[in-house]
């Protein structure tokens, strides 16, 4: 089922998603005549890599943007702008990044660049491709308690999928293959006819993997899998996606607003802030030279279980501003101890400060921070 | 035995369902003392929240408390009239919630219902309850508290209600204040505000703090000792600082264990295998013996009692020989 040419053992890694500019706005209404009258940009213009076979982080407070970023990226719903190249061969994936960081384009390079970025743009896939590309991308959910049908049983949750993906399948064969998922995936037979009331949270998030597995994807989405979860619970889902990943080569896009726990488990972070990312990096640049001072507010707050550090969270002040009315220039100028005049008018642009690492501040700009 | 503030004592209960039985609660025992802040951690369903109920005197209709006590002030909250449970709640004890917007009344704006809390328990009229609630806002470092008091609860963010409840349940200058899981619905760097006012309130008042969380960081950050539960019973009991750094219960072991971190990175995470017991047929003996890589013959059979294994440090576990307590 999968396409030649992604499944090979290969030392380097390709891109399997590029992001370009991504937005989400959605309208305020208001009056009788459900006039428009504002928008909320809970993605407000990102732009981000996910290599194979990684897993990509993002981190974010509640309202960051983040759940909507990912729904947006499978379509789910519907982006406002942007594009999502997914799943092109490596060549293709590599010429355009070469031509994307090429200082200046000719008419035939733009050309170029435009009619491959065109031909695997997910934007512009009809329903019906898109019907068949998500057979490549999946997405498990926050909260494994509602995201069953209460009144299906676990065979044919999961079973409906394929199904609808695969409709000369046989009962039988859907049995066979339904349990096969749930194996893989530490359930048992037992749990075949069992009902979601009858799970545990953490059963039900083993079953919401197992259905994101049914169709042999590439990439999942992890939208929160494991904050309804406790932590004893959450460590057997986390080894699980490990294992799952490094068996069947999986690509992840893992949100979370846990930083440890996307500390643990990514390759590379974005950390957003009110639809925008803030800071993007390996997961080593990010904890350990982070340079954005929302990315270090963060990390003050985090409560370790360590009774030596007993008193050393530093509260940020204030609160996340609504999106539907976000600050002016930087969007956390208003809660940053470093803002000047500069962040008060103008949007950061994300800089380069070594590697690869980008942030969004106006402190890394030469000549802007006075 | 002064310095106790509350001392929950062999509680033991059951509660009936369709489904049968429940034995929930097994002979649970902790106290806290004046001035503190003591923690109760656990993962859901551990009986963490049905202790903190029964605390306030909150016995749900199907609840049969087979044995024990809770000695609030040297008297027993069990025993109590409603209406000698009605001069302690909210005034001498007052509680917290996880959900702070769902706490509050939604068709009341946070003044009257500020007022209204703070009429019930002292006798003023409400111009001086007004003042009062302002003041209350403006201790727990509400912004904009004037705004505050004219608003209605869904104006407010998770973090400014979460304040407001505070402000509410300290009104009347209570001896204890149960927070139940208050920072979990926050986001983290809201938890850290929320996490500091508690502490800065408790100094300043001189309350204790029944600090409830399945959060072993912020538990970590807080609290000066803990209590951890498992399926119904405490199993670890002492200072915070001795049970984290050095944890002797199996169960706080790999609790401890479970949580990321980045020396993990690259390794498979050590996890506590299975689930938690059904209330309906628990584990004979030790609850935690089904999961626990050390379980012995004897763990089967009969439930450890609290032993010393070191300074301010205890545990039920028959690993541990120790002095009985």
């Amino acid at each position: 089922m999968l396409p030649a040419g992604s499944m090979g053992v290969r030392k380097i890694s390709h891109p399997l998603l590029l992001v370009r500019n991504l937005k989400k706005y959605f309208p305020i209404k208001a009056g009788v005549m459900q006039k428009v009258v504002g928008y909320v940009k809970a993605v407000d213009g990102v732009s981000f890599d996910v290599y194979r076979s990684e897993t990509f982080g993002v981190v974010g407070e509640s309202g960051s943007g983040k759940t909507t970023m990912g729904l947006s990226i499978l379509r789910l719903i519907e982006p406002t702008e942007g594009e999502i190249i997914f799943d092109a061969p490596s060549e293709v994936m590599m010429e355009i990044k070469k031509l994307e960081t090429k200082e200046r384009l000719s008419d035939r390079d733009k050309k170029r660049l435009e009619e491959l970025k065109k031909r695997y743009d997910l934007m512009k896939k009809d329903k019906k491709e898109m019907r068949s590309i998500r057979r490549k991308m999946q997405i498990v959910f926050q909260d494994p308690y509602t995201s069953f049908n209460p009144r299906m049983n676990m065979r044919d949750n999961i079973g409906v999928i394929l199904k609808t993906h695969y409709p000369e399948l046989s009962g039988k064969d859907i049995d066979e293959r339904v349990l096969e998922l749930l194996e893989k995936c530490g359930l048992a037979k037992r749990h075949l006819r069992r009902f979601p009331h009858q799970l545990s949270g953490g059963e039900l998030q083993r079953a919401s993997i197992a259905r994101a597995l049914a169709l042999n994807p590439e990439f999942i989405v992890m939208d929160e899998p494991t904050s309804a979860l406790d932590v004893s619970v959450q460590a057997q889902i986390l080894d699980l996606m490990q294992e799952l990943q490094k068996d069947m080569k999986l690509t992840y896009l893992f949100i979370s607003h846990d930083l440890s726990v996307v500390h643990y488990i990514s390759d590379k972070i974005a950390v957003m802030y009110l639809g925008n990312i803030v800071e993007l990096g390996t997961t080593e640049q990010v904890f350990e030279e982070m340079k954005h001072p929302y990315t270090k507010a963060l990390m003050e707050s985090i409560p370790y279980p360590d009774p030596d550090k007993k008193g050393t969270i530093k509260p940020l002040y204030g609160t996340i501003p609504s999106p539907r009315n976000p600050p002016p220039g930087c969007k956390f100028h208003t809660r940053c101890p470093y803002a000047k005049d500069v962040c008060k008018k103008l949007a950061p642009p994300l800089v380069d400060v070594g590697d690869g690492h980008l942030v969004a501040c106006w402190k890394y700009v030469e000549g802007a921070y006075k | 035995m002064e310095d106790v503030i509350l001392s929950v004592e062999n509680l033991t209960v059951d509660f009936y369902t369709y489904e049968g039985v429940l034995h929930v609660l097994d002979d649970v025992n902790f106290k806290i003392k004046r001035g503190e802040i003591f923690g109760l951690v656990g993962e859901s369903g551990c009986g963490k929240s049905v202790t903190s109920r029964l605390i306030m005197g909150l016995v749900a209709n199907n609840a049969n408390i087979r044995s024990g006590r809770i000695l609030f002030n040297g008297k027993d909250v069990l025993k109590m009239s409603e209406s000698e449970l009605n001069r302690i709640r909210g005034k001498e004890i007052s509680m917290i919630f996880q959900n702070p917007i769902g706490s509050l009344n939604p068709v009341f704006k946070v003044k009257d219902q500020m007022i209204n809390v703070i009429m019930n328990h002292q006798e003023v009229d409400k111009d001086t309850a007004l003042d009062k609630a302002l003041k209350l806002l403006k201790l727990v470092n509400m912004p904009d508290p004037e705004r505050v008091l004219e608003s209605y609860p869904f104006e407010l963010s998770g973090g400014m209600a979460q304040r407001v409840m505070i402000a509410m349940a300290i009104s009347s200058k209570p001896k204890l204040l149960i927070a139940d899981e208050p920072t979990t619905a926050l986001d983290v760097t809201i938890q850290a505000q929320i996490l500091k006012l508690i502490k800065e309130l408790q100094e300043k008042l001189g309350m204790s703090v029944l600090f409830i969380t399945h959060d072993l960081g912020v538990v970590a950050q807080l609290c000066d000792r803990i209590g951890v539960m498992y399926a119904g019973s405490v199993v670890a009991y002492g200072s915070t600082y001795n049970i984290l750094k050095n944890p002797k219960h199996p169960y706080t072991m790999g609790l401890m264990g479970a949580i990321p971190r980045p020396e993990h990175k690259g390794k498979p995470l050590p996890s506590i295998k299975g689930s938690v017991p059904n209330y309906l047929d628990p584990p004979k003996g030790c609850r935690f013996h089904p999961r626990c890589q050390y379980a012995m013959e004897i763990c089967k059979k009969e439930k450890p009692r609290m032993v010393k294994v070191g300074e301010n440090h205890y545990v039920a576990c028959w690993l541990h020989g120790g002095e009985e307590d």
